[in-house]
Formats: structure tokens, sequence, C-alpha cells
């Protein structure tokens, strides 16, 4: 009888743990596997610059736009919060050396030098434009079109290499006047002052300032790759450094659940985004 | 440990910081000048009798002094033209001079200040006992010697202003730590880049240092006690 009933309580005590590890097992099949030697277990810390709609800005003091919103769901398909450390351009490379954040996602231009130094998962298709006041009548081309004249751009961005690059090349005569700020919406705020020609930007940040202030701002020029002519447009990417090949293949997976579980598509949609589909040059 | 030793030599030995070092001087300068200016006409009036115009600088200074540098530049340069409309666009060189220019005045109202404060009361009363007016008193007297005693702290003022030129990155102007973020954005040599960057405002610094002492030795002509005339 004492074996029977020891017998039946060994019975319980193993189907309920066995019961127990199905559990577990089951709702750890529905969290993706979360990048080792997190900031911060629990979280996915993102460093990023909220100053420019649509793609990072602060709305009703909650990190809205393209960035924070797919970095979440990034997040939550591996069963992490989001953890958003808002800092200026410049500070996000830096920031990511000195691991004070898991990745920085900020619509990131993934270019050459860049690769050298860090690893990307792409998630959207860039691409700069230059902006002018309403009734400039200002058109250009191509960047060296802009010698002559002056413009802002952000200190360390592709529009700022892609404007550098030409720069020399411009005529005595037509120098190229660049001045150099710490975000976009800065950068914008000179074109609408009046105290440069233009405001060298990622694509998406003017078509939303066109849109919201049709009579500060008109476009100066088609969706530019900033590498010259003929080229094609940069994809933008989330960074992780270098060698971290698990938290790549991790967020790269989280990335894609977002994509086939249709919130990549909802976010492009909510914020007018369409061109900027990663799946359509891939 | 990494660090491009070939690289930090190479850019401080360079020429890419030769035009904002320059701008950094002028900028200084200017905004020192009229630091000074404005500071000495508001620490000449927290001395005198005139009520009112005592409670204006002391409202000046009180307000300058409890607001950071960096929102002062930004007001003068986006602040501005937001409330005026527009009718008031400062260029950036204009907006950084005037908000550090001003940004001096107030410290260097309260240096003037206490420097004249510091004169000995009996200098004054020798002066009146002379029946010197009061601008002979103040001009002949008592502002030569607060000179003296203010060139110190004045110093500290010139070496926080050189550094604190450093702010003016936020409105596009190409100074130092300006040019080192943009070289450093570009080829990621964060350590190299921002020595070279301290380097050179300690350079700054340390040649600063020499111009003070030759002025406080200028300045202290005429000091030497009988001893040291004794024994030269």
């Amino acid at each position: 009888m004492g074996s029977k009933i020891s017998a039946w309580i060994s019975a319980a005590i193993v189907g309920s743990t066995a019961g127990l590890l199905v559990d577990i097992a089951h709702s750890q099949a529905q969290c993706l596997p979360a990048p080792p030697n997190l900031v911060e277990a629990g979280y996915l810390t993102v460093g990023t610059t909220l100053t420019a709609p649509p793609m990072g800005f602060m709305k009703d003091n909650v990190p809205a736009g393209f960035d924070p919103e797919l970095i979440t769901i990034v997040a939550e398909k591996m069963c992490l919060k989001t953890k958003i450390v808002n800092l200026t351009f410049q500070g996000l490379f830096p920031g990511l050396e000195a691991k004070r954040f898991d990745v920085v996602a900020s619509q990131i231009g993934i270019t050459d030098a860049r690769k050298e130094k860090y690893d990307f998962v792409p998630v959207f298709v860039g691409g700069l434009r230059l902006v002018t006041q309403k009734d400039s009548g200002l058109k250009f081309k191509t960047e060296s079109d802009v010698c002559g004249y002056s413009a802002s751009i952000v200190a360390g961005s592709t529009q700022m290499a892609a404007l550098q690059r030409v720069k020399d090349d411009c005529p005595a005569d037509k120098p190229m006047t660049l001045r150099v700020f710490t975000n976009q919406n800065e950068a914008l705020n000179e074109v609408a002052k009046r105290s440069v020609n233009v405001a060298y930007v990622d694509w998406p940040v003017a078509a939303f300032v066109i849109q919201q202030r049709p009579n500060d701002f008109v476009e100066a020029s088609p969706v530019l790759s900033g590498k010259g002519p003929n080229t094609d447009r940069n994809r933008n990417g989330i960074v992780v450094r270098k060698g971290e090949t698990e938290t790549a293949g991790a967020i790269a997976a989280a990335v894609k659940a977002a994509q086939d579980g249709g919130a990549y598509d909802q976010i492009l949609t909510r914020w007018n985004l369409a061109d900027g589909d990663i799946r359509k040059v891939n | 440990m990494h660090f491009d030793l070939k690289y930090f030599l190479d850019l401080l030995f360079s020429t890419q910081f030769f035009a904002p070092v320059a701008i950094v001087i002028g900028v200084a300068s200017t905004a020192m000048i009229i630091g000074i200016v404005v500071g000495g006409i508001g620490g000449i009036i927290l001395n005198s009798p005139f009520a009112l115009l005592q409670r204006a600088v002391r409202l000046y200074v009180t307000t300058i002094r409890g607001v950071p540098v960096l929102v002062q530049i930004v007001f003068w340069y986006n602040g501005l033209p937001a409330l005026t409309g527009g009718a008031v666009n400062l260029p950036a060189y204009a907006a950084g001079i005037i908000a550090l220019g001003i940004n001096e005045g107030a410290y260097m109202t309260e240096i003037v200040r206490s420097g004249i404060q510091s004169v000995d009361r009996g200098q004054r009363e020798a002066a009146q006992a002379l029946s010197l007016s009061y601008r002979s008193m103040m001009m002949k007297v008592i502002l030569p010697q607060a000179v003296r005693i203010a060139i110190p702290p004045t110093g500290n003022q010139v070496v926080n202003l050189i550094k604190n030129t450093s702010l003016l990155f936020t409105i596009a102007i190409p100074e130092i730590f300006a040019t080192g973020t943009n070289i450093f954005s570009a080829n990621f040599k964060y350590f190299e880049v921002i020595a070279v960057v301290a380097i050179w405002y300690l350079v700054l610094a340390i040649g600063y240092g020499f111009i003070q002492r030759a002025v406080e030795r200028r300045f202290a002509r005429g000091r030497r006690t009988l001893y040291d005339l004794a024994v030269s």
C-alpha cells in the first residue's frame, strides 16, 4: 500500500513536471532566440535619434515612427522588452562600440565604409533628397549641381559624404557651402529660416516635412543614392557590432518574422513608406 | 588596446585644424572684448549710486548666470527667428559671438565689481580728500588698481570662453570640436580624433597662459616694495 501511494506520488510528480516542461517548451517555441550578452537582460537596448519624423520622433512623449516601431516588434518576436536610448547621430556609433546599447536602429545607410567596421541587418530602402524653400525655384539633378549654393547636412551622414565627395570639384567661382548640424530637424529648420538654399535629408523625412508644411518646403531633387548618377540607393539597416553573428542572426530572424506576420507592412502603410520596402530589392 | 599612433600623429601635425583654430581665436577674442566692455560698464554701475541701473544690472547678471551657455546660443540663433517670425535672423557667427559675449559680460560684471570693491577704502578717501571728481577718482585711482586685481579671474574667464566655443558646433560653426566630429563620424577613429581635439584646446589654453603672465607683469610695474628696490 505504501509503495503504491509512493508510486502514485512519484508518477504525479513526474507527470506534472513533464507537463510543465512541455508548457515551457511550447511558450519558448513562440519566442525567437534572443541575442546573447544583452546590455540589460530581458531588454533589447536600442540607440537611435528621435528627431526626424516619420522615421523616428517623439509623439506624446512616446517614441514613434518606423525605427522605434519596427525595433519594438523585432524585440517582441524575441520576447524582449525594448529600451530606447535617444541621442545625437554622431553619438550612435561610439555608443555601440562602448556597448551602451545592443543595436542601433536609426536609418543608418549601409555603406562600404561602415560595413568595414559594423555588421548590418537591412530593413529599409534608403535614399537622399534635397529640400528647398517653396519659392526658391531651385531644382537639382545630382549633388554636383549644388555647387554655388549652400546646403545643410547632418554630421557623419551619407548625405555629408555624398556632398563632400563632389565639393572639391566645384568650379572656383561656384563654391559649395556646407553647414553641418547634429540632426535632420535642425538642417530643415535652416531652410525654413532661409539661412541655406537646400537641406540634404533622407527621402522619408523630406516627404513628411513637405506634406506637413507645403508652404515652407518643396522637393529640390529626385531621390538620390549619394554615390553618383546611375547607382543604387543604399539600403538602411539595423547596426550590430562587427563579428556578433549570433546577434545579427537573431535580429534578422525577428525582422523576417515581422515581415511574414504583416507587422512590417502595417508600419510601412501607417507612415506612407511603401517605396522603402526592403523586400522589393532583395 | 586599439590606438592608431600613425593616424594620431598625422592628424596632430596636419593643417586640418588650422582654420578651426583661427575661428576659435577670432570668436573668443571678439566675445571677450564684448564681455569686458559690458562687464566694465556693469561693474562700475554696481559700485555707483544709481539704484535703478544697479537693479537692471543685477537682473542681467542673475539671468545670464542662471541659463546654460548652450541654451543662450540656441536662443540667439534659433529662438529669435522663431520669436520674431523670421524678422531677426542672425547669421551663425553673429549669433555665436553675441551669445558668448553677453554671457561673458555677466561674469565680467561680477569680476569688475569685486575688483573695484577690493581696492583699499583708503584710496577712495584719499581721492576725496584731494577733491578729485568722481570720474577722475575712478579713472586715475580706483580702476587702475582694480584692473590689476581683476586680471587672474579674467584669465580664468578667457580659458573658459575658449572651451565654451566648442558649444558652437550646434549652430554649424566649423570650429575645432565640430571639425573633429566630422572627421570621426566618417572614419570611426574616435579616440585618436578626440585626443587631437583635446590637445589643440590645451595648446590654446597654455598659449593664453603666456599672454596672461605678460599682462600681469606689466600691471605689476610700480608695485615693487622698498625691499625689491634695495636688493635690485
